[in-house]
């Protein structure tokens, strides 16, 4: 069959299994647009505000479901639009394609309108890219873009076509799915030390990343966890891979972590990393991160071993398969001394509690929003400290409920984000925790969630200033609140009503529950102002740099 | 701090010496001299990377490398077996009065000098880093006009090759 480069392009993300895409159109582009059209029952487009806006939401797609998010884009001022959305996805191991138009090949390298060298632009943040120089070439370059962003540790993939390519004809043959790239195989003498390691603990502890759900791995996790009886925190990424109520679970562990994930880290005599990577948010000090433990580190990317925190003991592999193995070799344990000094530890020291009174305190508003949602939600959140508290005190239930962008920290990365997972999973309530800083940065997207009728809910805690800068501000810089007291007039209900969507403000505590049920019933995209103190700090907080021994409760 | 040597088999295709030097770059990684030429085989070319640091960051250089996808293989060429060779070229004036002491000295280095016109030679070289440092010291008896030289090539002076490690 002979097709021009965007009808294969097309028919290609088709062929891998793309039902969904999110992007913008433009000049380079023009052609591959011209082609969705003809396929529009089969590929559904939408359309975002901005790029970025695209490229968190096929990022938030990828993330809600573990299949790919694919974003197009045109050239210029497009493809560089996408650049915050790739590196937020590369930050945090997240399967993306984008797919950017550039100007004609006879074009490239003269300054031409719209042009820029993306494919140079994205190197460091992408786990590959490629520009296109040959239609003939287009069909097996997006089928390896797809085995290339899903093989090992997952991550995006760039590919650039000049417009030429995309109007050029070839002959079109269809090709098979991506197939993820075989592992080598797990060292059995690793495999063999960690056994070992794991009977000679007393205080073993589990340190679960994103890794864990990457893998789809968190009924391994949990069956380890209960026949070794070994308590599990897990980092920011690692959240929602293990159920809140399971008994040993502690929470996140780090700079915001709870307090027993932390003395945890502190006493434990083997700490075992999966799919986790242990940053400056976890690690703040590299060199005394569990400096009584024993550390085992299972991941995906051997680049990852010792990176940041020397391991004793490191076992390259996929989680689920590593965990499988040891589940089959692992003795029962029972470790009852150790999880008693936790158990006691937790109830003398848990994270702060909501304050009294009828003002909202966001601490508790995440507890009734998780009663009022049940277990089905999906939670995306924005950067910072709305982020932070939601981390701490929302009841996950389900992996992939938690959307967030953890390592990059991008402000501005969860409207796209919740549109993303809005679209993959209609029936579940979507639900975006913002800040009004974060809000103010892309909530441009809202008219997105309108005009494709996505009922998500976008919770702003409204203070007035930048919380969790200010916060640092508070702590580290003798209270001067440089920029940080933004005191934006911006009338959140009224700016819902002008995108079409339903506004809703919540001042105090007893207008919780009736507004998210009528924004709930409402079935429409609403936002709710939720005004909160300014004051408010979010604690525990280990300073930066600082090891766990360093932390202040706060409370 | 320890030197070490790296031979990376990649892709012979645009924009790959710029991938490896871009991970150099980002991740604070040093080069202290790149040489890049084909193979045998024309689908591959071979990067030689000269570098230092302590050893847990040499080996974050190799995994790091390794994640590449155009970076095929990579191998640490050991001291041991280590056969490394660049090439200068020195464009020299020589006085008059020293024409016989260069004469004399690029016999002695087994170098080789050309005339260029009147005084003016180029002389090259082709040994080891060190070598080639000592040997431009002493050339500076002369006058060096400008010195073109080349990154280290190297392979392993053993049965051993970078495909071992594909």
């Amino acid at each position: 069959m002979m097709l021009n480069g965007s009808q294969i392009l097309i028919q290609s993300l088709i062929d891998q299994g793309v039902d969904t895409v999110f992007g913008y159109p433009g000049g380079a582009v023009l052609n591959i647009y011209d082609a969705l059209y003809e396929k529009k029952d089969q590929l559904r487009h939408v359309l975002s505000s901005h790029e970025q806006g695209a490229a968190h939401a096929a990022d938030g797609y990828a993330r809600s479901t573990g299949k790919t998010g694919v974003c197009i884009a045109t050239s210029g001022p497009g493809a560089t639009n996408l650049v915050t959305g790739i590196a937020t996805a590369y930050m945090d191991s997240v399967a993306l394609v984008a797919i950017t138009g550039n100007v004609a090949s006879d074009l490239i390298g003269r300054d031409s309108f719209q042009e820029v060298d993306i494919a140079g632009i994205t190197m460091p943040i992408t786990k590959h890219n490629f520009i296109v120089h040959d239609v003939k070439e287009l069909a097996s370059t997006v089928r390896l873009a797809f085995e290339i962003a899903n093989s090992s540790r997952p991550g995006p993939v760039l590919i650039d076509i000049p417009k030429d390519i995309t109007a050029a004809v070839c002959e079109y043959e269809k090709l098979p799915k991506f197939e993820k790239r075989p592992l080598p195989s797990v060292k059995e003498s690793a495999m063999k030390q960690a056994i070992a390691a794991i009977r000679r603990a007393k205080r073993p502890l589990i340190y679960a990343g994103g890794g864990v759900i990457a893998a789809n791995a968190c009924e391994e996790l949990l069956a380890y966890s209960r026949k070794t009886q070994t308590p599990i925190c897990c980092s920011a990424m690692g959240l929602s891979s293990v159920p809140y109520d399971y008994e040993l679970y502690l929470g996140m562990i780090g700079m915001h972590g709870t307090p027993v994930s932390n003395y945890a880290s502190l006493n434990a005599d083997l700490v075992i990393a999966i799919g986790a990577r242990f940053s400056d948010r976890v690690a703040g000090n590299r060199k005394k991160f569990a400096n009584a433990a024993e550390i085992i580190h299972i991941d995906i990317d051997a680049s990852e071993i010792s990176k940041n925190v020397k391991s004793d003991i490191a076992i390259v592999g996929d989680a689920k398969e590593v965990l499988q193995a040891l589940i089959q070799k692992v003795e029962e344990e029972h470790h009852s001394e150790w999880r008693q000094t936790l158990l006691d530890f937790r109830i003398k020291i848990g994270l702060p509690k909501p304050k009294e009174g009828n003002k909202v305190d966001p601490r508790d508003f995440i507890y009734t929003l998780h009663k009022l949602l049940g277990e089905d939600a999906i939670i995306v959140t924005d950067v910072g400290q709305h982020q932070m508290i939601t981390a701490q005190y929302y009841q996950f239930s389900k992996p992939r409920s938690f959307i967030s962008s953890c390592g990059l920290g991008t402000m501005g990365y969860g409207l796209g984000a919740a549109i993303g997972a809005k679209c993959a999973h209609p029936d579940r309530p979507v639900v975006l925790i913002t800040g009004d800083g974060s809000f103010h940065m892309n909530m441009n997207e809202m008219a997105v969630a309108v005009s494709q009728n996505l009922p998500i809910i976008v919770l702003v805690f409204n203070n007035t200033v930048l919380g969790m800068v200010r916060q640092w501000q508070t702590l580290f810089y003798g209270r001067r609140y440089s920029e940080t007291s933004i005191m934006r007039q911006t009338d959140f209900v009224k700016l819902a009503e002008a995108f079409g969507a339903k506004g809703f403000r919540i001042k105090e505590r007893d207008e919780i529950e009736p507004i998210i049920n009528a924004a709930l019933a409402s079935k429409r995209p609403c936002i709710i102002d939720c005004l909160i103190d300014p004051d408010d700090c979010v604690y525990p907080i280990i300073p930066p740099g600082k090891n766990a021994d360093e932390i202040i409760y706060g409370n | 701090m320890k030197k070490v040597v790296l031979s990376l088999l990649v892709s012979n295709h645009f924009g790959v010496l710029t991938r490896v030097t871009n991970l150099f770059s980002s991740r604070g990684y040093n080069i202290i001299s790149l040489s890049v030429g084909e193979t045998e085989n024309p689908k591959f070319s071979r990067i030689t990377i000269v570098t230092s640091d302590d050893e847990a960051i040499i080996n974050q250089i190799k995994l790091q490398c390794a994640k590449l996808e155009d970076v095929k293989a990579i191998k640490e060429i050991k001291e041991n077996e280590l056969y490394m060779r660049e090439v200068v070229l020195v464009k020299v004036r020589v006085s008059y009065m020293k024409q016989e002491d260069f004469m004399n000295f690029v016999a002695a280095n087994k170098a080789d000098a050309k005339l260029i016109e009147d005084r003016l030679y180029m002389v090259e070289i082709c040994s080891g880093t060190q070598a080639i440092d000592a040997f431009i010291d002493k050339l500076e008896m002369f006058d060096i006009v400008e010195i073109a030289r080349t990154g280290g090539c190297a392979l392993s002076m053993s049965t051993s090759t970078v495909y071992d490690e594909e």
